[in-house]
């Protein structure tokens, strides 16, 4: 391990990879800060740059780019109370009320360090923990694949906000979208409606450009401007004394909470930050400073997120299975370079597996030392109106859905899928399980026809194998949760996520900018 | 008003009936010999019992509905100007079409001063028009303006 750690440290350290790392940790953050734009979207939107890159530099740089855009997402809930995606929603609660003290810059501060600290510890495990998880996986048929898809689709519902029916409905249209095109056994046209440009299928970076980049402008169009930036001078980055006290033990636990969710299947940073928040308050001896401005409320959860974006990449190099829409990105763009992950990844590409780790440690690193210094800059940038970043926004999707097969068509695609998205978000159906689903369901159309094949048609297969049985049965208990939440209907508020939100008092007449 | 849910989920629905529809017409095969259709079969009947599920849901009061509409008017021109972007792509170009789309999202945004239109409309398809196509090397649609452009 310790030489694939020098090797990818050595592919990590080269100047040119360095350049990438730095480049997507920069423009990560500087579209991550936009209001409303959480890393999935920033990643779509800036994954057609990679194109023609080599592939280690393209992954660099991707990592780098989702790094960044948590960390901008932080800015913006910290100083604007809005949350960039939901993982940074509990950043709000706490992180908003300090700035609103005229202590932006330490919860700021707090925010960069601990995730330095998460992304050190998320590194660390994930070069420990990959190398025996893909030998595991390794024993892995189509039976465990499809169990596994499952799972990790479930749990994607199971841990989005909202309706766990609308989210299985997303579940159900994804999965149908991935079935356009040719099919993967027979090659029979499905869905094509007599198109020859829906014959690949659905392009994924499409849809998520639509969904993400598009429906967002769509849906702030309807808004009036509301966007205040607390006008507070950012004086001093460093924590004092008092905020280390406090936080120096809720770091390392949200890390490691972050970690242990992030690995799990469709687990991500939301559930991780809401876990690490709720901890916290409950070991801390003031749990009524929570809300109130207490830091460690800002530390645990934003060192949890940081450590599951980074422990979220284990399912995607060992098993080959995204967990969340971000790393589903980063799958697309493994493809694209001709790279299938999966258990074989770190055994046929060593150099790109280290040279991921080893610059997501040093894309973190870089953030640390860019981020301090530079919030000024960020803070700044959310003060751009909000006019020009809505016309750059559609003309970068423009260009970046052209650009992936130089054909208008891809483009209409994504306006109607921006169309789809904004309707979706207005019925409050996540997007998130479709877009899983969307990159999922071939590979549990393959599974499911393979297992059957080989089982001649009896589905038992399923049960029979132990690792399927015990993904089923984990599969079964994460049905159950929602069929509980079902039953419970009223109590469940009080303790979901969305619960969380609206607790939270909106902001009182923040200080406009000038 | 007839309830979000009620009308989503009926649509959901009609998706996973054609889905289904179109898998038993593109041949289930047997499960120990599956055909094309069986999978899109099996989805378009896991999306018709969902959707099923969330009207039942909306009925009994269990649904956590939709957000209202703030106004129309906003998305639905800068959806007609997406929408037109696209018709009018690769006839007029790159560097034209962004143009007037640059043009229209401004006045849905409501900016006011009749320069800034002018200057937009100027900068944003010729500056993004000479970054991506002439230094990135990603190509263009390529039009009659564009030709004259590309010196």
């Amino acid at each position: 391990m310790l030489d694939g750690l020098i090797g990818g440290f050595a592919i990590a350290l080269t100047w040119s990879n360095l350049l990438y790392a730095g480049l997507g940790a920069a423009m990560g953050t500087a579209i991550g800060v936009l209001p409303g734009l959480g890393p999935s979207a920033t990643i779509a939107i800036l994954l057609p740059l990679t194109y023609g890159m080599e592939p280690v530099s393209a992954i660099i740089m991707l990592a780098g780019i989702y790094y960044g855009a948590m960390y901008g997402g932080s800015i913006t809930s910290i100083l604007l109370n809005i949350p960039g995606e939901s993982a940074t929603v509990v950043t709000c609660l706490d992180g908003y009320r300090l700035a609103r003290q005229g202590r932006a810059g330490a919860a700021l501060g707090m925010s960069a360090i601990a995730s330095f600290f998460a992304g050190t510890v998320g590194v660390l495990g994930i070069a420990l923990v990959s190398v025996p998880l893909a030998r595991f996986a390794l024993r892995f048929g189509p039976a465990e694949y499809f169990s596994l898809v499952l799972l990790g689709l479930l749990m994607a519902v199971y841990l989005s906000e909202g309706s766990a029916v609308k989210g299985l409905i997303m579940v159900g249209l994804g999965l149908l979208l991935g079935a356009v095109g040719l099919d993967p056994v027979l090659g029979a046209e499905r869905f094509t409606f007599g198109s020859i440009w829906l014959l690949d299928g659905l392009d994924f970076v499409i849809v998520a450009m639509g969904l993400f980049g598009i429906s967002e402008v769509l849906s702030n169009l309807e808004k009036p401007e509301h966007r205040a930036v607390l006008k507070t001078s950012i004086k001093g980055v460093f924590p004092n004394l008092k905020d280390w006290r406090k936080s120096w033990a809720a770091i390392p636990r949200g890390s490691l909470i972050g970690f242990l969710i992030g690995v799990l299947p469709g687990g991500g940073a939301t559930i991780s930050s809401f876990a690490s928040y709720a901890a916290e308050k409950a070991i801390s001896k003031h749990p009524e400073e929570f809300g109130k401005g207490a830091i460690q409320g800002v530390a645990g959860p934003e060192a949890a997120n940081n450590a599951a974006s980074s422990s979220s990449f284990i399912p995607l190099v060992t098993l080959g299975i995204p967990g969340n829409p971000s790393t589903a990105m980063i799958f697309v763009a493994l493809m694209i370079h001709g790279i299938r992950p999966g258990p074989q990844f770190i055994q046929l590409h060593p150099d790109l597996f280290w040279g991921l780790i080893a610059s997501m440690y040093i894309g973190n690193l870089l953030l640390l030392l860019l981020n301090l210094p530079l919030v000024g800059l960020w803070v700044r940038l959310l003060k751009v109106p909000y006019h020009v970043l809505a016309l750059i926004i559609v003309v970068i999707c423009i260009i970046g859905a052209y650009s992936v097969s130089n054909s208008v068509f891809d483009v209409g695609v994504m306006v109607f899928f921006g169309a789809l998205g904004y309707l979706l978000r207005k019925g409050r159906f996540p997007p998130a399980p479709l877009i899983l689903a969307l990159i999922l369901g071939p590979i549990l159309e393959r599974s499911l026809q393979q297992s059957l094949l080989t089982s001649g048609g009896d589905p038992a297969i399923f049960v029979e194998r132990p690792i399927s049985a015990i993904l089923l049965a984990a599969a079964a208990l994460v049905m159950l949760v929602p069929l509980l939440k079902l039953l419970l209907g009223g109590f469940w508020h009080y303790v979901a996520p969305r619960g969380a939100e609206e607790t939270d008092e909106p902001p009182t007449e923040p200080e406009r900018l000038a | 008003m007839v309830s979000a849910d009620r009308v989503a989920g009926s649509l959901f629905f009609l998706i996973g009936l054609a889905a289904a529809v179109e898998g038993v017409r593109l041949d289930l095969g047997t499960p120990s010999q599956p055909q094309p259709g069986f999978y899109p079969f099996l989805a378009g009947l896991l999306l018709m019992g969902l959707s099923v599920l969330l009207i039942v849901q909306d009925f009994r009061g269990r649904s956590d509905g939709a957000e209202p509409f703030l106004q129309f008017k906003a998305q639905l021109l800068a959806l007609a100007g997406l929408v037109g972007f696209v018709t009018f792509l690769r006839p007029l170009g790159y560097v034209p079409a962004t143009a007037i789309l640059t043009v229209i999202l401004l006045r849905v945004l409501e900016v006011g001063k009749w320069w800034g239109y002018v200057l937009a409309a100027v900068v944003v398809p010729i500056g993004t028009y000479l970054l991506f196509d002439r230094l990135l090397g990603i190509p263009l649609p390529s039009g009659p303006v564009d030709a004259w452009l590309a010196f």
